[in-house]
C-alpha cells in the first residue's frame, strides 16, 4: 500500500512501548503521534504494544 | 449461547401472548447472534467486518443504498481538479467475503419490537442487535429557498459523489474574475474542517487557473476547527481569500438560486458559483427507527454506542452524539470497532468495558501543506470526552517540511483506512 506511515502490526513489543513513550515525552520528534501519545498511561501503552505485536505482518 | 437462554427466559416471563407477536431471530445452525448494520460507510462497513472478525459465529448483515461508497474525505480535491472522482470510490467485495450478508437496498423501515429492519424490496431482516450508521441528511427546509431542485444549482456537494463532480464542472466553466461564494453551517455538522479545506483548495485552483476571481466563505460561526492555522495560510498564500464570520455578517439566511444570490443577515452576495454547505442531521433511518433527539442526531452510550432512545441498537459514526469527537471518517472507524467489541460482548451476556478513542483530521491548505487535529477520548460523565493533556493542532510555526510531511500522511491516512474498511 502507498503509505508513508509505517506498519504497526507484527513490530517487537519492546521498540513499541520505546516509540510511544519517546513521542510521549517529546524526545522523538513527530507530528501527530507525540499529540496522541499523551493521551494515553504507561500501562495502556504497554497493552497497545502488546496488542499490536501480537497481530500478524 | 448465553442470549439465546436469556430469551427464552424472557419468552417464559412474557407468556404466550408475547411469544405470538415477537419472533425470535430465526438462528442458523451454531449461530450466536443475529446483527444488521445499516450504512456502509466508514462506521457501518468496519463495524460489520470487525463484528463477524471477532466471533465467526455472529451471523452479520450489511445493508447499504448505494453500488458503490464515495468517500468523502479527500474529494476536496477532486473539486479543486487534483484528483479523480474514481479515487473516491469503493465497492464492497472484499466485504461480502468475510462471509457478510450485504444487501444493496435501502432500508425502509425498522420495528423496534419484533426487531426487523425492512428493506426498499420488502424482505426483512431480522436482528438481536442493530448498529446505525447512516450518515448525515441533508436539512432541507432549513435554509429559505435552498431545496433538492436549488441544490442543483448551488450544489453542497457534502456527500460525495455527483454533487463533487457538478461543483468541479462549475468551477471549471467559471470565467476568470468570477466570485466563489460557501456557506458553511453552524455546528454540528459533518466535517468541522471540511468548508475551510475546501476553500483553501478551491484558492489553490483560481489562484493557478483563474487568478482574478476571488472566494469568500459567509460563516455561520464566529470560529472554526484550525482556525488560525488555516487563516495563516491563507495570509500567506490566498490573498484573494475572505472569510465572512456569523458576527460580521456571515450567515446565510435563505438564497435565490434563479438569481444567484445569497443573502446574509447584513446584505445580499452575487455569486458565480455557490457552494451552500446546509444544516444536517441524522440519516433518515436515525428518524425512523426513534434514535434521533429534537436535535436531529442520536444520543448514545459512550462506552457501547446503544441508543440511549431504542435498545438493542448502536449508532455509530456521523449520526450519533459523540460528545467531543468530531463527525469524521477516523472518528467513524474508531468508534466502529468499539461498537463491535461492544456489540459482541453484550450478545454473549458480558458487560463491556469502557476504552480510549482517537481521531485525526488532517486538511489540505495545498496539495503539498498538510495540517491536522488530533485528540483521545474516553468515556465520562455520561459522554465521550477529550483526555486532558493530549491532542491538539499542529504547530502554528511550521517549517514548510513540516507541512508537506503531514499532507503527504493525509494521503498515507487515507489509504490505510480506505484498505481497512474496504480491502
Amino acid at each position: 500500500m502507498n503509505t508513508p506511515v509505517p506498519r504497526l502490526n507484527g513490530r517487537n513489543h519492546a521498540e513499541l512501548v520505546a516509540a510511544m513513550e519517546g513521542f510521549k515525552s517529546g524526545k522523538l520528534p513527530s507530528t501527530v503521534m507525540g499529540r496522541i501519545a499523551k493521551g494515553f498511561s504507561n500501562g495502556e501503552i504497554e497493552a497497545i504494544a502488546a496488542w499490536y505485536g501480537g497481530q500478524k505482518e | 449461547m448465553h442470549r439465546h437462554s436469556a430469551t427464552r427466559r424472557e419468552f417464559v416471563r412474557h407468556g404466550a401472548v408475547a411469544a405470538a407477536l415477537i419472533p425470535l431471530p430465526v438462528l442458523a445452525q451454531g449461530e450466536s447472534g443475529r446483527v444488521v448494520v445499516v450504512g456502509g460507510g466508514f462506521a457501518g462497513a468496519t463495524c460489520a467486518r470487525f463484528i463477524k472478525r471477532l466471533n465467526p459465529r455472529i451471523g452479520v448483515s450489511l445493508v447499504e443504498a448505494n453500488q458503490t461508497f464515495t468517500a468523502c474525505p479527500f474529494s476536496n480535491a477532486v473539486i479543486a481538479g487534483l484528483r479523480d472522482l474514481k479515487a473516491q470510490e469503493f465497492g464492497y467485495d472484499k466485504v461480502i467475503a468475510d462471509q457478510i450478508a450485504v444487501t444493496l437496498a435501502p432500508a425502509t423501515a425498522i420495528d423496534t419490537q419484533s426487531r426487523t429492519v425492512t428493506l426498499s424490496n420488502d424482505s426483512r431482516i431480522s436482528y438481536d442487535r442493530a448498529v446505525l450508521a447512516p450518515g448525515i441528511d441533508i436539512r432541507w427546509g432549513a435554509l429559505p429557498g435552498y431545496n433538492e431542485t436549488a441544490a442543483e444549482r448551488m450544489p453542497h456537494a457534502w456527500k460525495a459523489g455527483e454533487q463533487t463532480t457538478l461543483l468541479r464542472r462549475q468551477l471549471e466553466a467559471m470565467a476568470d474574475g468570477g466570485t466563489v461564494i460557501i456557506s458553511a453551517p453552524a455546528n454540528p455538522f459533518r466535517c468541522p474542517p471540511g468548508p475551510y479545506e475546501r476553500a483553501s483548495l478551491i484558492a489553490y485552483y483560481l489562484k493557478s487557473k483563474k487568478p482574478k476571481s476571488k472566494l469568500i466563505i459567509l460563516d455561520a460561526k464566529d470560529m472554526f476547527s484550525k482556525q488560525r492555522l488555516f487563516e495563516n495560510a491563507w495570509k500567506q498564500l490566498y490573498p484573494n481569500l475572505e472569510w465572512v464570520s456569523l458576527s460580521s455578517g456571515g450567515k446565510v439566511v435563505s438564497v435565490d438560486v434563479g438569481a444567484m444570490i445569497l443573502t446574509t443577515e447584513f446584505g445580499t452576495h452575487n455569486a458565480d458559483v455557490a457552494n451552500v454547505i446546509p444544516p444536517q442531521k441524522a440519516g433518515r433511518i436515525a428518524d425512523l427507527a426513534g434514535v434521533a433527539d429534537r436535535s436531529g442526531w442520536c444520543p448514545i452510550d459512550p462506552v457501547t454506542f446503544e441508543s440511549k432512545l431504542q435498545p438493542n441498537i448502536h449508532v455509530i459514526g456521523d449520526a450519533a452524539i459523540a460528545g467531543a469527537m468530531p463527525k469524521s471518517a477516523f472518528a467513524a472507524n474508531a468508534q466502529a470497532k468499539l461498537c463491535a467489541v461492544a456489540v459482541v460482548s453484550m450478545l454473549s451476556g458480558q458487560i463491556p468495558q469502557p476504552a480510549k478513542l482517537i481521531n485525526t483530521c488532517y486538511s489540505l491548505v495545498a496539495p503539498d501543506y498538510g495540517i491536522s487535529i488530533a485528540g483521545v477520548y474516553q468515556p465520562a460523565d455520561g459522554q465521550l470526552k477529550e483526555v486532558e493533556g493530549a491532542g491538539g493542532v499542529s504547530p502554528l510555526d511550521a517549517p514548510s517540511e513540516t507541512r508537506a510531511a503531514e499532507a503527504r500522511f493525509a494521503n498515507g491516512w487515507f489509504n490505510t483506512i480506505t484498505e481497512e474498511v474496504f480491502g
